[in-house]
């Protein structure tokens, strides 16, 4: 059983911590879309439901007049500004293909701002499930199987810890080996609960790709009849009403309105206008999800037989899609406010510490034999765990510093990330192991310091006008970037003593 | 609020369950002596106690849904905290261990 759980967690043990790392940014998405986007107006002062409404729609019709699908999307307290976004249709005529634009909104100005090309937090959370530059295919099933692996390794983990309650809270510091399991164990035992939740339920969330032999050989094999699966599986009870309202008077306004009034304490999320460019269109109303674990709720009023319908969804008919909902809404984590976010990221982190602190034990306990493989693997530990920080403190680097004009910035922005992965790669190959322990960890506590600073310096926001603004996003960013280099530098210190004390 | 009642009062049942270990007993009171069984009983008693009145509070106030991801979330910050205690500065907890034992001298 040890020997399973050693070779289950080495096996993907660079790839699942790249995972854990970029999963766990991604419980920030938008936060650091909002640094990713320093151009857009922050809104901080309560605005009017209609007031938007009509801002938002003078802007639409001035920018996407033949749009045939509009988003107004609402302040709130992750995302405090206000969005406009359309689709517009393909054109063979004039040669335009069929795109999604997005502009944000000033409404103290009424300007409607492009902010710069950027790839933002999505591309980056989304690393830990596409790998960016392998089809998207290849993408799910590597890391579905390096997710079953993990599953095996937290299993066989838990069954070969003797003294799981025993050494509950156990870290004997300063113990060679002795103080690397200690810190392993708590790394592993004390967030249990959300390794096996988000391990379980990553492996579950792309089941339709990664057990796709089942649903050939019991609903169909190709590629449209899986679709067809899909959608059958995810079907939603609806609940649909008509209501006393006038067709021609249906509107954004009047949607609104009635949306307001039958559900009164909850905030408005987005609006939609869809299909605009038919003669049937529909409106939607988004509202913030208010219970439980839930993420949103749609509302959505169409014109059927002469009469306003009012549709809303009332979650999945079949159980299996319900237990589905519950897996992805508990591994996203979109409902969790403030608090239980950063202990979502803290927990990812402690995840990522994990596999960490086992990929260090495996180097340790074969140290002895001085092989060269042995060497190599401890260099490039060196270069995944300082490396990875190092890649992501270049990509946020990258949007600052590329130029604004740049043909494919945001694809570019991605390049830097991996351009640094590499570097730090061969960095790590060049230096004696333990000098590139080292090495890497100032460079990043340096370049986690330099964010910041460079923020400061290429565009208008600070430290000090962030917290006069009351732009708290701008302000945690720079502020968690400065944590994690003093983090860094930390590491860096307590390892120089470690290693001159083995020198003496 | 709730928040910091949650932390507060799994900070105390954890540390109590962490002093109903030996290990940690000795190590916070500097005793050779071992905790007796009855100490160790009081200690897990009163610790398992807090928890669980945490938990019952977090699904009052949240849901059963919520309040149980916000109980399992808050306790992995906490026993990450008392790890650190124990490992760094463990007489901080003697605080909290003495009213409960009564038979430490």
């Amino acid at each position: 059983m040890s020997w399973l759980h050693t070779w289950a967690g080495f096996a993907f043990g660079w790839l699942l911590f790249f995972i854990f790392v970029t999963g766990s940014a991604g419980y920030f998405e938008n936060e650091i879309d909002r640094w990713m986007k320093p151009e857009i107006a922050i809104v901080n002062t309560p605005i009017d439901d209609f007031t938007i409404l009509n801002k938002a729609q003078q802007q639409l019709n001035s920018l996407a007049g033949d749009g045939a699908q509009w988003y107004i999307s609402y302040p709130s307290i992750r995302d405090p500004h206000i969005d406009i976004s359309w689709l517009q249709l393909a054109n063979t005529e004039l040669d335009i293909p069929r795109q999604w634009h997005e502009k944000n909104l000033d409404p103290y100005t009424n300007n409607a701002i492009s902010s710069r090309e950027t790839s933002g937090g999505e591309t980056l959370y989304r690393l830990h499930y596409n790998l960016h530059y392998v089809p998207i295919m290849v993408g799910y099933l590597v890391t579905s199987l390096a997710t079953l692996f993990m599953l095996i390794a937290l299993v066989t983990g838990v069954i070969i810890h003797k003294k799981i309650f025993i050494e509950f809270f156990t870290f004997r510091t300063g113990k060679g080996l002795r103080a690397w399991l200690d810190i392993h164990n708590i790394f592993s035992v004390l967030p249990l609960p959300f390794h096996l939740m988000i391990t379980y339920s990553g492996l579950v969330l792309l089941m339709g790709i990664s057990f796709a032999p089942v649903i050939d050989a019991t609903y169909g094999e190709g590629k449209k009849i899986h679709r067809q699966f899909y959608d059958l599986f995810q079907v939603e009870d609806q609940q649909q009403q008509f209501i006393e309202l006038n067709t021609a008077d249906l509107s954004l306004e009047t949607a609104l309105k009635d949306a307001k009034v039958r559900y009164k304490n909850q905030a408005i999320s987005y609006l939609g206008l869809i299909d605009r460019h038919t003669s049937q269109p529909s409106f939607e109303v988004w509202l913030d999800a208010n219970e439980g674990i839930e993420f949103a709720t749609l509302i959505t009023y169409r014109i059927v037989n002469e009469r306003v319908q009012i549709a809303q969804s009332i979650g999945k008919t079949h159980s299996a899609a319900q237990v589905y909902d519950i897996l992805e809404h508990l591994h996203e984590g979109l409902f969790a406010g403030t608090y239980l976010r950063w202990l979502y990221f803290i927990s990812g982190l402690l995840g990522a510490g994990m596999i960490a602190t086992g990929m260090i034990i495996w180097v340790n306990k074969r140290k002895k034999q001085q092989t060269r493989l042995i060497n190599v693997i401890d260099k490039l530990n060196a270069a995944v765990i300082v490396g990875l920080p190092i890649a992501i403190a270049c990509y946020f680097l990258s949007n600052r510093l590329l130029p604004s004009a740049m043909p494919d910035r945001a694809e570019w922005e991605m390049h830097s990330l991996f351009i640094a992965f590499a570097l730090c790669g061969v960095f790590c190959a060049l230096r004696v192991a333990d000098k590139a322990w080292q090495n890497m960890l100032w460079v990043a506590a340096a370049l986690y310091a330099f964010i910041p600073l460079c923020n400061m310096l290429t565009t208008e926001h600070n430290l000090l006008l962030s917290a006069q603004k009351g732009d708290w996003l701008m302000l945690g960013f720079d502020l968690s970037m400065l944590l994690f280099s003093a983090c860094f530098a930390f590491s860096a210190v307590l390892l120089q003593k470690h290693t001159s004390k083995i020198a003496i | 609020m709730l928040i910091l009642a949650q932390i507060l009062l799994q900070l105390i049942g954890f540390a109590l369950l962490s002093l109903s270990i030996p290990r940690h007993f000795s190590q916070v009171f500097q005793h050779t002596s071992r905790p007796t069984k009855r100490t160790v009983l009081a200690l897990r008693c009163g610790g398992y106690a807090f928890v669980i009145l945490a938990v019952i509070i977090a699904v009052n106030s949240w849901g059963v849904s919520l309040g149980l991801v916000y109980s399992v979330a808050t306790a992995t910050l906490t026993a990450t905290m008392l790890a650190v205690l124990l490992a760094y500065i463990s007489k901080l907890l003697t605080v909290i261990g003495r009213g409960f034992i009564p038979t430490t001298k």
